[in-house]
């Protein structure tokens, strides 16, 4: 965010990735903020990552840059939260397109 | 067996660690709900001295003061479950938008009937989970110690704030061991963040760059105990600041850099100086909407650098070009050690005329009306000349806030104590009993209005219990104040439920054992204030002041931060 003047209002499809800790609630004080920043989830997924000890959740919303930038500082903030990642699908394809790589579901 | 493996009831461990982490005052009301807790604390009433409020509210205010007057050290409160616990939800958000440490512990209903709807149960955690650091329900009294340590490591590392432990009655009542250790980290918290080198040498290539640099520091400073750095800061840089409302105390009033306060009803030099500066220097604040006026119009002009601890906070409001993620007492040092040193006067005293200008047409008509009725103003000045600034200033939330921190001259850091973000009513006097038992030795005022005493009157018998020497100024103009000022400049003065008819307070006070007395004349004022102010026993002093005054200068809501009134109908304008 820094160095930029965010005044961009297009909506993207972003998935956010949170690492955490294990601890009763944490869902629900991400739905929290969620809600604060008017954000609808799309889809949510929650699991055990590779790590022991560390949980993965997945969720889906659609956002303008800012709001997801705000919302997931604000995830970043919570106690037990390890790591926060966000990405805008398009975003990720179009850095993959650049990379060379066309066909990215035949990666196999 | 030894001692280490001796078994204790988790409220037994409850009071253990509380001990081990240094606290020695609790402010709470007991309940059905956490009555183990309190007989365990009869055994520990020679470590652990308990302010019994009048209503739990009055509880985590008190707390809160004493928190604010002990730099770091939370406040802890004690209350029971279901109404008990709810009645301390507005003190927990306060001090989560004040960043205020504190760990609040709540009687629960036993984990079997968690669910239940069982007498006195309220989802606690769900109620508290937006607005606390971090909160935790303890079910088994293996966890107490743990979770005890862990809530005052978090409460008072970082951005401080409130956390709560939800203390189920199973948990208080069950046998465990003790192995008290303090908490020292946690993996995925990180309270300490180490500025990056990058950040620091752009901010420094900003500094040394800047013809019209302005610092604005608000209640940061005070919590990372970066005073020192910031004055040093300021005259190395040869920049002027301003404040926000809960920074004010970070520098001494006198200090020559010093510009005044920000925002709505701020300094007028400090808010032009905003929006004329070629670089704002952010410290500690978070650019609330009181601070910026109008976002979209706010230095649009000038560079931006933001220090905060919170990064959250960097580039939620203001767009930044330069954010540094660190303390501001250790961010300070390291521009001060590699800025170049300089000077900027013709700058700074590019607004003097603005500072002459609101002294002649609204300071000195407030602070020295020679006639008319007694003003807010002229009795916070009086209040700042007898006490020499080194009073400890409390407020309540409205006008009498508004001219208290205007008003008021400090000397000495961590002095002014007021409900910043979320201007709750009713915090004041509470407040003020919790500073005043953490600083005993110092002088505490109370600039409260009619309408905010009467919401939390009732620790008047806190006062009397505790024998606290809390100076109460009530400035009573028989309206809600604020709201009336709202009504009468943008709602066309339809006056809807803002007038209110007050009790005798003098009879008050005097249920109470407390001493009081009420100004009507000018003559009266100053005498009446070295009356009160001439020993350390509580006091009620009731000024009755003009009923329909403005609180000025003002940003009006909706206009940018250089868009100021100086009276009803006259804005500043090019020096006029």
């Amino acid at each position: 965010m820094n160095g930029t003047r965010m005044e961009n209002n297009e909506t993207k499809l972003y998935t956010v990735i949170i690492y955490t800790q294990n601890q009763t609630g944490l869902l629900q004080q991400f739905t929290n903020i969620f809600t604060r920043h008017n954000l609808d989830i799309w889809s949510l997924f929650a699991s055990p990552s590779a790590i022991p000890g560390c949980h993965k959740l997945t969720i889906e919303t659609r956002a303008t840059e800012q709001k997801i930038v705000l919302a997931v500082k604000q995830i970043e903030k919570k106690i037990e939260v390890i790591r926060t990642f966000f990405y805008a699908d398009e975003d990720l394809l179009a850095e993959r397109d650049n990379a060379g790589k066309l066909d990215i579901v035949d990666q196999d | 067996m030894n001692d280490s493996s001796k078994k204790i009831t988790g409220s037994e461990a409850l009071m253990n660690a509380l001990v081990a982490e240094g606290v020695d005052t609790i402010f709470g009301y007991p309940g059905g709900a956490i009555m183990p807790v309190y007989d365990k604390l009869y055994d520990y009433s020679d470590r652990l001295h308990h302010i019994l409020v009048r209503h739990e509210q009055g509880a985590i205010h008190a707390a809160q003061g004493y928190a604010r007057a002990q730099k770091g050290k939370p406040g802890v409160v004690l209350v029971t479950s279901g109404p008990g616990a709810t009645n301390v939800i507005t003190g927990i958000t306060d001090a989560m938008m004040d960043s205020t440490p504190l760990v609040i512990i709540a009687g629960q209903v036993a984990a079997s009937a968690l669910g239940t709807d069982a007498f006195q149960e309220t989802d606690l955690l769900g109620l508290t989970m937006a607005i606390t650091k971090w909160n935790y329900q303890i079910r088994r009294p293996e966890d107490v110690e743990w979770a005890v340590a862990r809530a005052f490591y978090i409460a008072s590392t970082g951005r401080p704030g409130p956390v709560v432990l939800d203390f189920t009655k199973n948990a208080q009542v069950g046998l465990t061991e003790s192995h008290f250790e303090r908490c020292l980290s946690i993996d995925s918290y990180n309270p300490n963040p180490v500025p990056r080198e990058q950040s620091i040498e752009e901010a420094v290539k900003l500094i040394n760059a800047a013809r019209k640099p302005f610092v604005v520091y608000g209640h940061g400073i005070e919590l990372s105990g970066a005073e020192k750095e910031l004055a040093a800061f300021l005259d190395k840089g040869g920049i002027p600041a301003g404040s926000t409302l809960l920074g004010l105390s970070a520098l001494p009033s006198d200090n020559k850099h010093y510009k005044g306060m920000l925002g709505m009803h701020g300094n007028v030099a400090p808010n032009l100086m905003t929006n004329a500066c070629d670089l704002l220097i952010a410290v500690g604040m978070r650019f609330d909407d009181r601070v910026t006026g109008t976002v979209s119009t706010y230095a649009r002009q000038a560079k931006v650098i933001h220090i905060d601890i919170d990064t959250a906070e960097i580039g939620k409001i203001i767009p930044v070009n330069v954010g540094i993620w660190g303390d501001a007492k250790h961010v300070l040092q390291e521009l001060i050690d590699r800025m170049a040193p300089a000077s900027h006067d013709e700058w700074e005293a590019s607004f003097d005329n603005a500072d002459q200008v609101e002294y002649d047409k609204v300071i000195k008509p407030e602070t020295e009306p020679g006639e008319g009725y007694l003003r807010m103003g002229e009795v916070v000045a009086a209040v700042a000349k007898v006490s020499g600034g080194s009073a400890a200033v409390i407020t309540d939330v409205g006008q009498n806030q508004m001219m208290a921190a205007r008003y008021s001259r400090f000397n000495q850091t961590d002095s002014l104590i007021t409900s910043g973000g979320l201007g709750t009513m009713g915090f004041g006097l509470p407040a003020a009993v919790g500073y005043k038992v953490a600083q005993p030795d110092r002088q505490v005022c109370l600039f409260v209005g009619d309408g905010g005493l009467q919401m939390t009157m009732q620790e008047l018998g806190t006062i009397m219990q505790e024998k606290l020497g809390v100076k109460i100024v009530l400035m009573n103009n028989n309206w809600l104040g604020n709201v009336r000022q709202w009504q009468e400049m943008f709602f066309d003065a339809r006056y809807s439920q803002t007038r209110m008819l007050n009790p005798d307070y003098m009879a008050i006070a005097g249920a109470y054992g407390i001493k009081s007395r009420i100004v009507e004349s000018r003559e009266d004022l100053l005498p009446a204030v070295q009356e009160m102010l001439s020993d350390d026993k509580p006091y009620l002093l009731e000024v009755h002041v003009e009923e329909e005054e403005l609180v000025m200068p003002m940003v009006p809501p909706g206009k940018g931060i250089d868009e100021i009134m100086l009276n009803g109908n006259e804005w500043y304008e090019n020096g006029k």
